[in-house]
């Protein structure tokens, strides 16, 4: 309910307005006299003054002491709301600096973290590189040596088949029946002496 | 099953052998012959083991054959008998179970011999008197002629090789050389 719409407040504003009116009639009939001020005159305005008063205490007071009870009550619930918000606000604000203060040391951990991650790596790398040279070296090493045996071997098989070759050919060109004859009893004493 | 059979023939031939006190020796170079006769002849291996072949022109064909090739009377009928059962085509294993048989017989064993040069008749009593000495059974050398061993000679008896040869020590010396 809106405070023009109380029965109270209605009576209070009527009240006022008949005595600004009566004040005002008073006021004009005083113009002609102005200058036959007295005691009198005083004493009625004072009189006038308390009447208004107290009209306005007996009829515009409850209703006037309520809308300021009401007016102060709402503005101390507005006063807390504000607090409130105001704490609520205070308390965001105090989380958001405690967030960012740990975003910071977070970020910083981070830095940190990667850093050394990024040398462990560096690290790593460095000796699995070496290791790999390492190992490359000693294959090329062992496959040189492989090499050199299989390159001998085959020099050695060739020569071998050079000179037997050369040998078969020789014997073919030399050989006599009384070669024959003297290997068949070699072949036959040895025939008898294996056991 | 073809083993059993050849065994069968081949026991049934020693038998006749035994029995009409024939020459062991004879009879396998005898058999040997035929088999060499129906390797150098394809076709006439095959008319003569073929069963679209009427029996009695395969064996008057066999009869030519064993005339031909002056076989002993033992001889003639086992090989008929080959022929008219459609047996032709067993006719290696056979030689081989009669020659198994034959050496049991005797208390032999037989070795193949491959020399460069000919063989005298003193050269082969010499080797086989070396190994009659080795095995303690009588040797009985089959003699190959073989030129690429260059000289000496290499014996198979009784499943073992004994290389005497100019090749063979040829061959052990480039082994050698080549192990270094």
């Amino acid at each position: 309910m809106g405070i023009l719409e109380s029965k109270a407040v209605r009576r209070s504003f009527l009240s006022l307005f008949l005595f600004f009116l009566f004040v005002g009639i008073a006021l004009a009939g005083e113009g002609e006299e102005a200058h036959h001020v007295s005691f009198m005159m005083e004493a009625f305005r004072a009189i006038n003054f308390v009447i208004f008063v107290f009209l306005l205490y007996k009829f515009a007071g409850q209703p006037v002491k309520n809308y300021f009870k009401e007016r102060v009550h709402s503005i101390e619930v507005a006063l807390k709301e504000a607090r409130e918000a105001q704490e609520e606000a205070q308390r965001r604000a105090k989380e958001c600096a405690e967030k960012v203060k740990g975003a910071e040391v977070e970020l910083k951990g981070l830095l940190y973290q990667a850093g050394k991650e990024r040398d462990e790596q560096v690290e790593r790398v460095r000796e699995e590189t070496e290791m790999m040279v390492e190992r490359i070296r000693e294959q090329a090493g062992v496959a040189a040596d492989l090499e050199v045996k299989k390159a001998r071997k085959e020099l050695q098989k060739e020569a071998a088949e050079l000179s037997v070759g050369m040998a078969e050919r020789l014997l073919k060109e030399s050989f006599t029946d009384k070669d024959q004859e003297r290997l068949l009893k070699e072949y036959a004493t040895k025939i008898k002496g294996v056991h | 099953m073809s083993k059993a059979l050849a065994t069968r023939y081949a026991k049934a031939l020693v038998e006749n052998l035994k029995e009409h006190k024939g020459d062991f020796e004879k009879a396998y170079s005898e058999i040997k012959k035929v088999v060499q006769a129906l390797g150098a002849d394809p076709r006439l291996f095959r008319y003569l083991s073929q069963p679209v072949v009427p029996r009695r022109d395969r064996l008057e064909m066999g009869k030519v054959l064993v005339e031909d090739l002056g076989l002993s009377p033992p001889l003639r009928n086992f090989v008929l008998i080959l022929i008219e059962k459609e047996r032709v085509a067993f006719l290696d294993m056979i030689i081989e179970e009669f020659r198994k048989l034959v050496d049991e017989v005797l208390g032999q064993v037989r070795g193949r011999i491959r020399t460069a040069r000919p063989l005298t008749s003193q050269d082969l009593a010499l080797l086989s008197g070396s190994f009659q000495e080795l095995v303690g059974k009588k040797v009985v050398l089959e003699v190959e002629e073989e030129p690429s061993i260059i000289g000496g000679v290499v014996a198979l008896v009784g499943g073992v090789v004994f290389d005497g040869s100019v090749k063979g020590n040829l061959e052990q010396i480039r082994e050698k050389l080549i192990e270094g």
